[in-house]
């Protein structure tokens, strides 16, 4: 353990950070000092004080408290958009590779086809014609997503599926669900998985900005992106609206993507010393 | 990344953002006393004055104007017309035509000329019959005659929505595209070019009222309220229409901006629908004791708006103080009033239910106009406290204008102007007058009250102002006993311009923007 912590000093510390984020997002409840749903019009638009240190919003909500329970969604949302879309793209990458042939030619064209977009306007397309809600904003990015999965796992599986422990299990006359599930999937995991950590931070900022257009999460949510769109009126007068839920964004995204850097330098082979 | 990377890097940051400081201390002073800029809110497509509502635009923009003005008590002034008069009959109206006036081609306009434009006004557009119907129009040298169909007692009135402001048909004929060039009207300026980004104009050399003060006017569409108080801010526009609460105290009481507020004859209000749980009128009693109007205009809209009561503005004077609102803010009686209704929350859950069913109700509310979805913020934060559920739907002001005739909502938000004609009776009726046969069609929420359609029908034929009057407050009163609307406050609106600009003027109706008056000193 002490070694291993020695090993990869970069990636303890970028966990404990980690670790950190889920902490508050789990104890949001009992971290929040102030109240974050309810309104209090006689305290709107306060400026941070130590009473409310990051200030009020213009229902007289604290912020700093919002900005702990938002914590709970971004994260929520930025893993499970990067689960959907990995289990997704695992499983079509894996079959269209797997079997070749027309199965393959179908699939990798839908997800040329999904490829080809800009994939932040499909989403708010998609989000647009379903209405802003948080299940639409995970179906509108995992729908844009997913085709990136499906590509890197048909071309693993096809390296994979020529190694000889797959002729092997052919040849034992393993049905072809076992291997898949048991021969490739398996090796082909360890990237999929450092490749998806990369895009819970992405994720978060795509949540954000959809959100912060009116397509994602919706009022009273506390959510960074809509508070950054709450606060905009206010960017003049009161700029703590806006100031802090960007900070929150920045900091927890970049926390997410040096983790995910250094889980990579970790998982890949090539790196150890 | 190596060390002379890292040192190219933080050198190309230091000097962007001190060439981005230098460049907010450039200010270009020296405002050219040609050319005016207003940062505008646009939502005309094309400058065709019978589509939509975009003669309104016309007339902001000073292209067009109308045989009537209204004064800041929406009184009516002359304005193209000189004078006017009605028969005996009362359905046989005589303008007289001024002499001066003509189009911004040099064309004179005649009664001839007036009788064509309303005429084309009628062919296309499907709004003009909502206000009044002719039997025929005859022009006679500069006096033109109007025989309507029944008694309009607020004839002129009418006239004076920008839908009636006058265009030179002849050009048309002649072959000009009023929708792509603009229309050939009366006012100081005409339009050179035209998108709904922009406008475009340059002074009407034929101006019949006065010199010119501006040899060109551009209008950017800047619709965005935090964007065109920027604007304003650098230089780049020298006046904004309508800044918003957020921005309100940086130009207020600065001597460097001229900052002209008045109120409007707009009600925000929120619409119920009739149907469902708000068929119950202890419900639409709850929904209106539960929410603090006085608060939301003070604090969250920073006075901005005057506390809603009633469904016309005080500004209109239709006895605003006079009719009885009851439903005064109180959580308690709201509360009450669902619990005498069968509505407490039996599960614990925070909202009162029913059946088993929580009382959650959609509330729309559209993009365009940044106060109503603070509102609508606000008081889904009141009525959760009161146990009541919000789905808060911001959707386009398109889709708001289906969903009113549709009825298919359960709360729906909108800033509505009260007394475009001088006159509210046509407001009233259409949101709330009974809609048998598509008579009402904006009224989809269900509401009827035959005593209130009486109370309109005769405040709108009868000729005795009194009468009028009188009847337009009971039906107010009946509207509130009814508990048929919420009537959330009445905006201010306001101009602010640099403190060089001389002649900012607020007008109630908001028609009037860029007058012939507007100058830089």
């Amino acid at each position: 353990m002490a070694e291993c912590i020695q090993k990869h000093k970069l990636f303890t510390i970028y966990s404990v950070l980690m670790l950190i984020i889920v902490f508050i997002a789990v104890f949001a409840p009992w971290l929040a000092p102030g109240d974050a749903f309810n309104s209090d019009m006689t305290k709107a638009l306060q400026a941070p004080s130590a009473q409310h240190w990051f200030g009020t919003d213009k229902l007289g909500r604290d912020v700093l408290s919002r900005i702990i329970y938002g914590t709970q969604l971004s994260l929520f949302m930025g893993v499970t958009i990067v689960v959907v879309m990995v289990s997704i793209g695992t499983i079509i990458g894996a079959v269209a590779g797997y079997f070749g042939g027309k199965v393959e030619m179908v699939l990798m064209r839908l997800a040329d086809i999904m490829l080809s977009f800009p994939g932040v306007v499909l989403a708010i397309a998609i989000a647009g014609i379903l209405g802003g809600s948080i299940f639409n904003t995970i179906l509108a990015l995992s729908i844009v997503g997913w085709a990136k999965y499906a590509r890197l796992v048909r071309s693993m599986t096809l390296k994979v599926r020529q190694e000889e422990y797959v002729t092997a299990a052919v040849m034992m006359g393993a049905s072809t669900w076992t291997i898949l599930r048991r021969h490739i999937i398996p090796n082909i995991l360890p990237l999929v998985v450092t490749t998806g950590a990369l895009d819970i931070g992405a994720m978060m900022i795509e949540v954000a900005g959809l959100s912060f257009l009116g397509f994602g999460a919706q009022p009273p949510t506390p959510e960074w992106g809509l508070m950054l769109n709450e606060g905009r009126q206010y960017l003049q007068t009161s700029p703590w609206l806006m100031a802090f839920p960007g900070l929150s964004i920045l900091i927890v995204v970049s926390i997410f993507n040096l983790w995910s850097d250094s889980l990579r330098d970790v998982v890949d082979p090539k790196n150890e010393g | 990344m190596k060390q002379w990377q890292r040192w190219l890097m933080v050198g190309t940051l230091m000097s962007m953002s001190i060439i981005g400081f230098f460049g907010c201390g450039l200010q270009f002073n020296d405002h050219d006393k040609d050319v005016l800029k207003v940062g505008a809110i646009g939502f005309a497509s094309t400058l065709e004055p019978t589509e939509n509502y975009f003669s309104w635009v016309v007339v902001r923009y000073g292209i067009g104007e109308t045989l009537v003005k209204f004064n800041d008590t929406m009184g009516t002034e002359p304005w193209i017309a000189l004078k006017w008069s009605v028969g005996d009959d009362n359905q046989t109206w005589t303008f007289t035509i001024n002499d001066k006036v003509t189009f911004s081609n040099g064309r004179k306009v005649t009664a001839q000329a007036v009788k064509e434009s309303l005429e084309r006004t009628f062919e296309k557009s499907q709004r003009a019959k909502t206000f009044f119907n002719y039997d025929r129009i005859e022009a006679n040298g500069q006096t033109l005659i109007i025989h309507t169909d029944k008694v309009y007692p607020n004839l002129p009135g009418l006239l004076g929505d920008p839908l009636f402001l006058i265009v030179d048909v002849q050009s048309e004929r002649e072959g000009r595209n009023f929708a792509v060039d603009g229309p050939i009207g009366t006012g100081p300026y005409v339009a050179t070019s035209f998108t709904k980004e922009r406008a475009e104009l340059e002074a009407n050399k034929h101006y019949w009222d006065g010199t010119v003060p501006f040899k060109r006017v551009e209008v950017p569409a800047i619709n965005d309220a935090n964007t065109r108080a920027m604007a304003l801010q650098s230089g780049d526009v020298d006046m904004a229409i309508n800044i918003g609460p957020g921005e309100y105290d940086l130009f207020k009481d600065n001597k460097d901006y001229v900052f002209e507020e008045s109120s409007s004859l707009r009600d925000v209000m929120v619409r119920m629908s009739q149907n469902g749980a708000l068929a119950d009128a202890n419900i639409r009693a709850a929904l209106i004791a539960g929410i603090d109007r006085e608060s939301y205009a003070k604090t969250l809209l920073k006075d901005t708006f005057i506390a809603g009561k009633a469904p016309l503005p005080p500004s209109l004077g239709y006895g605003f103080k006079q009719v009885k609102a009851s439903n005064q803010y109180s959580p308690e009686n709201a509360r009450k009033l669902l619990a005498q209704s069968g509505w407490v929350d039996t599960d614990g859950d925070g909202y009162v239910d029913k059946d088993g069913q929580d009382l959650v109700l959609d509330f729309y509310t559209y993009t365009s106009r940044p106060e109503l979805n603070l509102y609508a913020e606000a008081m889904q934060a009141d009525y959760k406290k009161i146990g009541i559920g919000i789905n808060i739907k911001i959707v386009d002001y398109s889709v708001i204008d289906e969903l009113a005739k549709s009825g298919a909502y359960d709360l729906m938000i909108s800033s509505v102007v009260t007394a475009n004609t001088g006159n509210p009776v046509w407001f009233l009726k259409q949101y709330w007058g009974s809609n048998i046969d598509g008579a009402n069609p904006n009224n989809g929420s269900g509401y009827s009250n035959p005593r209130y359609d009486e109370l309109l029908a005769l405040a709108g034929s009868t000729m005795d102002s009194t009468t009028a009057h009188n009847a337009i407050i009971s039906a107010q009163q009946i509207l509130l006993d009814d508990n048929a609307a919420i009537y959330l406050g009445y905006p201010k609106i306001n101009l602010v311009g640099k403190n060089y600009m001389k002649g900012i003027h607020t007008s109630p109706c908001e028609y009037y923007i860029i007058t012939k008056d507007l100058k830089k000193e």
